[in-house]
C-alpha cells in the first residue's frame, strides 16, 4: 500500500516541478513600463533635448527589468520578451535613436508606434497575469481541497 | 490487490483529454496566424503610403516595420508561454484523474 502513495507524491512532484509562477513584481512593473513608453511616446513631437531625462528613466526600467528577469529560473518566456525590448536593433531603440537624430517625431508615426508597441507591452503583461498563483499551485489544492 | 486496469483506465481517460485539448489549440493557432499575416499586410501598405505622402520619415517608415517584426516575436513568445501554462493546467487535470483513481482504488 504504502509503494502506491509513494507512485502518488512522485508523480504528483514530477508534474509540479516545471510550474513557472506569477511573479507580482513583474506584473506591476510591466505595467509601469507600458505608462512610461506611452507617456513618452505622447512627448515624442517635441524636442528629445527637452525630454532627455525621461528618456534615459525609460531605458533604465527597461535594463532593471532585464536584470530581474535574469534572476529567475524557468523564466525563459519572460527573459526573451525583455530582451527583445532591450537589444540595440528592436524598434523601441530604434525610435529613441532617431529621436535623437531627428530632434522629433512626426504626428502619424507616433499614433503608429504606439499601437504597435501598446501591443507589445499588452501580450507581456497579459502572459505573466495568466501565469499561475503560487499559493494556487496544484500541490497546494490537493492539500487543502 | 491489482493496480493494472487501474493504471489502463487512467491511459484512457488521460489520451481522451490530451485528445480535446490538442484540437483546440491547433484551430486557435491557425486562426490566430491567419489573422496576423493579414493585418502585417495592411499595416505595411498603410504605412507605404505615410511615406509616400511624405507623412512619415524613411527612418520611421524602417522603425515601423522593425516594430512588426518585434510583434511577431512576442506574439511567439506569448504564444510559447500561455501554452505552456495551460499545460500547466493540463497537467493539473491529470493530476486531478490520478488522485481520484488512486485515492478510490486505495480506498482512503
Amino acid at each position: 500500500m504504502k509503494v502506491h502513495y509513494y507512485i502518488l507524491i512522485g508523480i504528483i512532484f514530477l508534474l509540479n516541478s516545471c510550474a513557472s509562477y506569477q511573479d507580482h513584481f513583474t506584473l506591476t512593473e510591466t505595467i509601469t513600463t507600458k505608462v512610461m513608453t506611452e507617456n513618452l511616446l505622447q512627448k515624442a513631437n517635441t524636442p528629445f533635448s527637452e525630454n532627455e531625462a525621461t528618456v534615459n528613466e525609460l531605458q533604465q526600467q527597461l535594463q532593471k527589468m532585464q536584470i530581474y528577469e535574469n534572476t529567475k529560473k524557468k523564466n525563459t518566456i519572460m527573459k526573451s520578451m525583455w530582451q527583445l525590448l532591450n537589444k540595440e536593433e528592436s524598434s523601441l531603440q530604434q525610435f529613441i535613436k532617431t529621436w535623437k537624430m531627428q530632434e522629433t517625431m512626426s504626428p502619424a508615426f507616433i499614433s503608429e508606434y504606439a499601437l504597435q508597441i501598446n501591443t507589445m507591452l499588452d501580450l507581456m503583461i497579459d502572459y505573466e497575469s495568466k501565469k499561475e498563483k503560487k499559493t494556487e499551485s496544484a500541490l497546494l489544492q490537493f492539500l487543502n481541497p | 490487490m491489482d493496480i493494472k486496469p487501474v493504471l489502463n483506465e487512467l491511459k484512457t481517460e488521460i489520451l481522451a483529454l490530451i485528445k480535446e485539448r490538442f484540437k483546440k489549440e491547433n484551430a486557435l493557432i491557425t486562426s490566430e496566424i491567419t489573422l496576423f499575416i493579414t493585418s502585417s499586410k495592411e499595416k505595411i501598405e498603410r504605412w507605404s503610403i505615410l511615406l509616400l505622402q511624405g507623412e512619415i520619415t524613411k527612418a520611421e517608415f524602417e522603425i515601423l516595420l522593425q516594430s512588426q517584426k518585434d510583434l511577431l516575436r512576442m506574439h511567439s513568445l506569448h504564444k510559447a508561454g500561455i501554452s505552456a501554462i495551460q499545460l500547466g493546467h493540463f497537467k493539473n487535470a491529470v493530476l486531478k484523474l490520478i488522485f481520484n483513481k488512486i485515492t478510490l482504488f486505495i480506498g482512503v
